[in-house]
């Protein structure tokens, strides 16, 4: 498993701010199934965000349909859309 | 059933004899359909994701390199279940490395689950399942969805318990 990000305070809340350091984005997807619990814990677990910033991610993914939950380099980003979808969860990488 | 608690370092549960069948075979469903991989199936779509939405190309490119590894994580985390959840049914205790593969194997199951039967964020799967139990008690639709449910509440109370909230 991944080193948790170093600063993960940093990293999704201004997801829409252009960062040349930070070109690309791990977007995590609502979907029906995944219990709400099961994606905060999922959060954690792979980033080492706090119980309180991975339910604000999950319930922007809940309530908007899509939450920015990690930004960096490109095959980071893909290696993290890769640990959530072995979680089931629904994840994208997109160009910042 | 009774729900998953944490005892210690182990987290338990009991399974009714039917409950443990069902779930055996729906994970041993999710097993075939990962190995067969048939990528016109809506499951395998959600089970495997397209990572990137704005190119088909680098989808395709990026299931060449990772489709394989994660087809033998999720037949491992099937094993786990079928390792430690005894066909007859009776307590389970696992630790918290079974407790996550047995996470990740029930969310494919609800995953594949929520497709077949079109589950959507309007569901409502109480009144689904009164529905169809109505109109035909031995439904395979009903089956599906009383197991969609069993697994929604194993799958909550050994979220939680793992989480330790």
């Amino acid at each position: 498993m991944g080193a948790p990000l170093a600063s993960p305070d940093i990293v999704t809340d201004h997801a829409e701010r252009a960062d040349p350091d930070r070109p690309w984005t791990t977007v995590v997807h609502n979907d029906p199934v995944n219990l709400m619990s099961y994606v905060t814990w999922v959060l954690q677990k792979l980033f080492g965000y706090n119980r309180d910033k991975a339910e604000k991610l999950m319930l922007d993914v809940h309530n908007k349909g899509r939450a920015t939950v990690s930004s960096g380099a490109r095959e980071r980003m893909e290696f993290d859309a890769t640990r959530l979808h072995a979680h089931g969860l629904w994840a994208t990488v997109e160009r910042q | 059933m009774r729900a998953f608690i944490r005892d210690g370092d182990t987290f338990v549960a009991t399974f009714a004899p039917a409950e443990a069948d069902a779930i055996r075979q729906s994970v041993q469903g999710i097993a075939g359909l990962v190995r067969t991989h048939d990528t016109d199936d809506p499951v395998t779509a959600r089970l495997f994701p397209d990572v990137y939405n704005d190119s088909s190309d680098d989808a395709a490119e990026f299931h060449r390199l990772t489709d394989a590894e994660l087809t033998g994580t999720k037949l491992a985390q099937v094993d786990v279940l079928l390792d430690t959840l005894p066909a007859e049914g009776g307590e389970v205790s696992i630790d918290a490395e079974t407790a996550e593969a047995w996470l990740r194997a029930i969310t494919d199951v609800r995953l594949a689950l929520g497709v077949r039967l079109d589950i959507s964020e309007s569901t409502d799967l109480g009144r689904e399942i009164d529905d169809e139990i109505l109109a035909d008690p031995v439904s395979p639709r009903a089956a599906a969805l009383g197991l969609y449910e069993l697994l929604t509440y194993v799958q909550e109370s050994l979220v939680v318990a793992v989480a330790g909230w």
